[in-house]
């Protein structure tokens, strides 16, 4: 699965080392065996972010035969974290729904 | 890794590198995330191309009465059109390789499949694409479905052309392979349906259902008509790659032109014996009035 992450930095967040690791493609695969791209809304000018999103829009969401692949939209909301996570925790394996 | 897919990646590498050009210094997660993605490209990109072709894609698109504009084909025509179509294909690819026995399975049927991977845009069909099992063919090599897929549109083109267009187009093919055409254009005409198909960038298309079941006649075996002879003559000369001859039939000034079919393998075998008298068996196919087509069907009997 692919996972692009659009974010905004929080204006005390310092990149750490151990941080760094996480963002690293191949990292997040073995840890998390998702494939993690991000996206920084704060850093990037409209006609960067403008290449950006049809990178992602017109890329990744087809595949070689132009068929269409779905993409779900999850909003980050971190008062949802407390919910998330216990449905995460009912699951009995990775990837197995509750 | 097809032609096509390396493209891709490549122009996929180009576009990352010029955005992490662009990338301000603040951008730290975004720099991470993707060098990575560049570093998974570049070692996809490392192996050496290889030059492989791409399968043969073919888009065979329906229209008329059970086509429901481009939302659907009905479920038995569309089954049935695509099965007629894909047994051309497979009896004019095995013929390529050898002369077909009239009846029976089709010979190399499994190596010569098609494989339905999309359907296709615009009016109502499929996006067909040659299943190539393990190692993909390399670039000089035309595979047999490729060079099928083409003959297959010269019959289809050949049905609204000339007489000598369709005799050329037919004097090339199996007699089976031919029939196997004819059974497509039925099940098109039975069903009110025209066909259209597109290959390598060269559309062919009925213009309406009068012109299938004119198709229809024109291959119907009372004008397009084929059978065996055999003749005794001498050869004048026989060209190894086009592998066409020319055959003088004995007690004539007539030089017969024809094809060498694919069970004479070696084509110079005719030009070390040029002169001498030879009886060789061809299969004759004219269609209306026209010149007749010769194809050699085996080697000749070196008469001494």
């Amino acid at each position: 699965m692919d996972v692009v992450t659009f974010f905004h930095t929080p204006a005390s967040f310092a990149l750490t080392a151990e941080d760094a690791r996480l963002f690293d493609q191949a990292v997040a695969r073995e840890r998390f065996r998702v494939d993690a791209y991000f996206v920084d809304l704060d850093q990037l000018s409209p006609r960067e972010l403008s290449f950006w999103s049809a990178y992602w829009y017109s890329m990744w969401s087809h595949r070689h035969s132009l068929a269409w692949e779905g993409y779900l939209q999850v909003e980050l909301a971190p008062d949802e974290d407390e919910e998330a996570f216990e449905r995460l925790s009912r699951s009995d394996a990775p990837g197995e729904p509750s | 890794m097809t032609r096509q897919e390396r493209l891709h990646l490549l122009s996929e590498q180009k576009f990352l590198r010029e955005r992490l050009a662009m990338l301000p210094q603040g951008a730290q997660i975004m720099r991470i995330s993707t060098e990575s993605r560049l570093r998974s490209i570049e070692e996809m990109l490392a192996p050496a191309p290889t030059d492989q072709v791409e399968p043969a894609r073919v888009s065979l698109t329906f229209n008329g009465r059970p086509v429901i504009r481009n939302h659907g084909v009905f479920a038995e025509f569309g089954m049935n059109a695509t099965k007629a179509f894909a047994d051309c294909v497979a009896l004019i690819a095995a013929s390529l390789t050898g002369p077909l026995s009239a009846t029976g399975p089709i010979p190399n049927r499994d190596q010569n499949q098609l494989l339905i991977t999309s359907t296709a845009v615009g009016s109502f069909g499929f996006e067909l694409e040659e299943y190539q099992p393990g190692q993909l063919a390399l670039l000089e090599e035309e595979t047999p479905i490729a060079r099928a897929l083409e003959i297959a549109q010269a019959l289809l083109q050949g049905t609204q052309g000339t007489d000598d267009e369709l005799a050329d187009s037919a004097a090339a093919t199996d007699p089976r392979a031919v029939a196997a055409v004819r059974g497509f254009l039925e099940t098109l005409a039975s069903n009110e349906a025209i066909c259209a198909l597109e290959y390598r960038g060269k559309t062919f298309r009925f213009s309406d259902v009068g012109a299938v079941r004119r198709g229809l006649a024109r291959m119907g075996q009372d004008n397009l008509r084929d059978h065996e002879q055999v003749l005794e003559g001498e050869f004048r000369g026989a060209l190894p790659k086009s592998r066409r001859f020319e055959f003088q039939p004995a007690g004539t000034d007539e030089i017969l032109g024809g094809k060498v079919g694919p069970a004479v393998e070696d084509v110079d075998v005719l030009n070390e014996r040029l002169h001498q008298p030879a009886r060789i068996r061809v299969m004759v196919t004219r269609v209306g009035n026209g010149r007749p087509r010769y194809v050699l069907l085996e080697p000749p009997a070196w008469i001494a």
